[in-house]
């Protein structure tokens, strides 16, 4: 099994267990400690897709188009109050 | 009741060490950038990477996770960082246009500086799991 699957299933049990246990601010953070580990797999995944694009075909003005727009799109829901 | 609380003590102490040691996977990263065979393909990764981290914190921030000083300093960096990003583009264009060694240098210069910035921004991001 992957590595990173068992450490976000051994961070949601442990928060689970703290929560239970009545530590819920120690299960808020682990909560959070596992979102964290998600995106950053989600990250990972994305740049996997990227390398198989790559290998596989040239680049189009239409691949730097849609970089451009996610990077704008992503940037405003960042920075939006 | 203590033995659940030493239990729970060592799992969430396993799941920690767990954790971080996953925070810090970038086996894909760095396999997108083995695959780019040009200027033009590392420039177009570096931008993707850029992208993917970007989109990662506005996750966290909408979830509420990226908050306070961290998310500051996020938006701090995003801020110097996304102009730097967006240059990349025409750069290449240029490069492509007019194949001169000026053209070269001032893509590969400016795809040195967007590899330390995006370096910055992704420390800023993991450093969310310290403060978690």
């Amino acid at each position: 099994m992957n590595p990173v699957l068992i450490a976000l299933l051994a961070l949601r049990s442990a928060a689970l267990a703290a929560t239970l246990a009545g530590q819920a601010s120690t299960g808020n953070a682990l909560y959070a400690l596992a979102d964290l580990v998600e995106s950053g797999r989600a990250t990972d995944a994305h740049l996997a897709e990227v390398a198989e694009k790559l290998k596989s075909r040239e680049l189009t003005d239409a691949d730097w188009d849609d970089v451009r727009a996610r990077i704008e799109a992503d940037a405003a829901r960042l920075h939006d109050g | 009741m203590k033995s659940m609380s030493r239990m729970t003590g060592a799992l969430v102490a396993a799941a920690l060490l767990s954790g971080l040691f996953a925070v810090s996977g970038c086996s894909s990263t760095k396999a997108a950038y083995a695959a780019a065979d040009t200027l033009e393909e590392r420039a177009y990764v570096a931008t993707e990477h850029y992208a993917s981290v970007v989109k990662q914190a506005a996750d966290l921030k909408q979830k509420g996770i990226l908050t306070g000083s961290a998310l500051a300093r996020v938006q701090e960096i995003e801020l110097t960082a996304r102009p730097l990003v967006l240059k990349l583009e025409p750069l290449v264009k240029s490069f492509k246009a007019a194949q001169t060694a000026e053209t070269e240098v001032a893509l590969q210069s400016a795809l040195d500086d967007v590899v330390l910035v995006i370096a910055d921004l992704v420390r800023a991001v993991k450093a969310i799991g310290g403060e978690t």
